[in-house]
């Protein structure tokens, strides 16, 4: 056995154990670094999403926004639960063809093109989409005028039948761009034609899935309305009967019980669930 | 002769053109939009209303005013704004609004 051998082979168990810490501590170190690095490509992707969804939806009602008063929209923080998911709709299509990168790309693809739509055809679908919105407020007046109480309801109403116009106009807008398509130079059409039917084809998926959207927060409303109506009638049931019997104190209070289960419904689960307890304004340009 | 005669009269017609300029009132300052120098009821704010309008055409209006992000007068406002094509005012305020904090 060489002299040093024992030694070496301490010190090489040693380095071998430093090895291996250092190797955990880099492996750690790294794992920290790529899930830092993902969440915060997750996070800015989202926020990405969430800005370009609100920059479309104000050049779409004619606002350009400078990018201070956007970042400023963005940063609500209950916004994300109350604006639709565009982003899933992208990547459910990326899932069903397999590939995230896919899906990654689409949803940029898309976004891209829905700014592009949004802004470049703006003024020619503006006509479509003014006679769209007067439409619409016709009978958003007439449900006011109708309405007593509920009022707010009309607005709702009004939202969605707004959100399945707009959709409405960017179809009846490309449907409109065949006859440009029939007057280019014939090299150019099948290209163009390609285009507008796979743009075409976005957009009638698009107001399927606001109309079925649309239809579906309609029913959970009118659900909604009527469990309060039947709840209503069971109070005005225990009232009725308390007024024949006076002697018992413990009815009037039922009512109110059988009420809250159905308050806590309304909210939908939106996770905070501040019913009763509503701030007049969350997060106003005054608290900032 | 003639030509100092014509450049006379030119000088003149600047002058006159010049001191009718000057005597005149200066011209009024467009007053601004009313939405931009109206009060606010402490229910409404300019960046509520573009968030309501956001929400109008792609969100849920009903859930956004249950969670308090906008108020039913914010969701009145918008509409009225989109109707009368003046949303770009009120981001105008928000705008102003923003450059203040």
């Amino acid at each position: 056995m060489p002299p040093f051998a024992g030694t070496r082979a301490r010190t090489g168990r040693a380095y071998s154990a430093g090895m291996g810490n250092r190797g955990l501590i880099a492996l750690a170190a790294s794992t920290a670094m790529a899930v830092l690095v993902i969440g915060g490509i997750g996070t800015a992707a989202f926020a990405t999403d969430m800005r370009t969804t609100v920059s479309t939806a104000l050049s779409s009602l004619g606002v350009d926004a400078i990018e201070e008063l956007v970042d400023d929209l963005v940063d609500e923080e209950l916004l994300d639960d109350a604006l639709e998911e565009p982003v899933e709709d992208g990547t459910d299509d990326g899932v069903e063809d397999g590939t995230e990168d896919d899906a990654e790309g689409d949803s940029e693809e898309s976004t891209e093109e829905e700014l592009e739509e949004s802004f470049l055809a703006w003024n020619e679908r503006a006509e479509l989409w003014r006679t769209a919105f007067a439409e619409v407020k016709t009978e958003f007046d007439a449900c006011r005028a109708e309405a007593e109480g509920g009022k707010g309801d009309c607005a709702v109403a009004f939202s969605g039948r707004l959100q399945v116009a707009f959709a409405e106009t960017l179809v009846q807008f490309l449907e409109s761009q065949s006859e440009a398509i029939a007057a280019l130079p014939e090299e150019e059409r099948a290209a163009a034609q390609a285009e507008l039917d796979r743009r075409l084809a976005k957009a009638l998926d698009k107001l399927d899935r606001t109309q079925e959207r649309v239809a579906d927060r309609d029913a959970a409303r009118l659900e909604r309305a009527m469990s309060k109506l039947e709840s209503g009638d069971e109070s005005t049931d225990a009232e009725t009967e308390s007024a024949e019997k006076p002697g018992k104190p413990e009815k009037p209070g039922k009512p109110e019980k059988t009420g809250k289960p159905d308050k806590a419904d309304k909210v939908g689960g939106s996770g905070n669930g501040g019913g009763g307890g509503k701030p007049d304004h969350a997060g106003k340009p005054g608290g900032k | 002769m003639r030509a100092r005669a014509s450049l006379a009269a030119s000088i003149a017609l600047l002058a006159a053109l010049g001191l009718a300029g000057c005597a005149g009132d200066p011209e009024p300052a467009p007053s601004p939009h009313p939405t931009l120098a109206r009060e606010l009821p402490s229910d409404l704010s300019a960046r509520g209303v573009l968030l309501a309008a956001v929400l109008l055409s792609e969100g849920d209006v009903e859930r956004a005013v249950a969670d308090g992000l906008v108020t039913p007068a914010e969701v009145d406002e918008a509409i009225r704004a989109i109707e009368r094509e003046e949303l770009d005012v009120w981001a105008q305020r928000a705008e102003t609004e923003i450059a203040d904090d």
